[in-house]
């Protein structure tokens, strides 16, 4: 991250964030979600009631979670571009 | 969930009020409005010290908005899990308490119906008596032990299923054997 950044007579705070950061920061939440994930969907089957209702749970879980990640991509992807 | 005794059966199940549910939830669904503060804020220091962002910054905010909201997504499932398995199965046998503390701790109490002492349920406040849940506490001889649920749904109804399973344990002829 750069920042103070003198362009023509006048003083601007430019920042740059460099794509690479953002996908590390991308690559560290996956690999936080698995992990989570992978915890409650334990805790769903070990000792959850009805193998239906955890389906159902995870479905929901599943359809959230991925609508983020997607918009997470894209983003990223726009930005790496944009730069 | 639980492993049942020859010739046990789960009469009930009794849960928590979804009300405990979103009270705990709550507080992340405020959190949802902290990329608009993102928005806000970064619009009053543009304005105050001319910040600008290298490359698309509409791109750089979705993208770190979807990342807290993913956060927040899986936090309400946590406290969801949470919710679920905090129960109360009652059988025809015994009553299981099942408590669960964040992920890695669980408690599992168990005692049998004969040794009941005492029901109690109680609801206090004007959400608890308008939504119908409060906290219901069974007193069990011998350990002197109080079992506690708290925010359960209709503790009323509960208390009275309790007794009236009490009842029918105490009123059923048992074989004694007499050995010689």
């Amino acid at each position: 991250m750069e920042t103070a950044f003198l362009n023509g007579n006048e003083l601007q705070n430019l920042i740059t964030i460099n794509p690479q950061i953002i996908w590390i920061v991308f690559i560290i939440t996956l690999i936080v979600f698995v992990i989570i994930s992978a915890i409650i969907f334990y805790h769903w089957f070990a000792y959850g009631y009805k193998f239906k209702n955890t389906l159902r749970a995870i479905i929901i879980y599943l359809v959230g979670s991925g609508f983020f990640i997607i918009i997470s991509i894209v983003s990223a992807i726009m930005y790496t571009i944009s730069v | 969930m639980i492993k049942l005794a020859k010739d046990e059966k789960i009469l009930f199940i009794a849960r928590k009020h979804w009300f405990v549910f979103v009270k705990e939830t709550i507080v992340l669904f405020f959190f949802l409005c902290v990329p608009l503060l993102i928005i806000f804020a970064f619009k009053f220091l543009n304005t105050k010290y001319d910040i600008k962002i290298h490359g698309d910054v509409i791109t750089l905010f979705i993208f770190l908005s979807s990342i807290f909201l993913l956060f927040i997504w899986v936090s309400i499932f946590i406290v969801w899990t949470d919710y679920c398995l905090d129960i109360l199965i009652i059988t025809n046998i015994r009553i299981v308490e099942v408590e669960q503390k964040g992920f890695f701790s669980r408690e599992l109490s168990t005692f049998r119906l004969e040794h009941i002492q005492d029901v109690t349920a109680e609801m206090n406040g004007i959400i608890q008596t308008f939504l119908t849940f409060g906290t219901i506490h069974i007193q069990t001889a011998g350990e002197d032990r109080e079992f506690l649920m708290r925010g359960v749904s209709k503790p009323f109804e509960l208390k009275n299923f309790i007794s009236k399973l009490y009842d029918t344990v105490l009123d059923k002829p048992t074989i004694v054997k007499i050995s010689q």
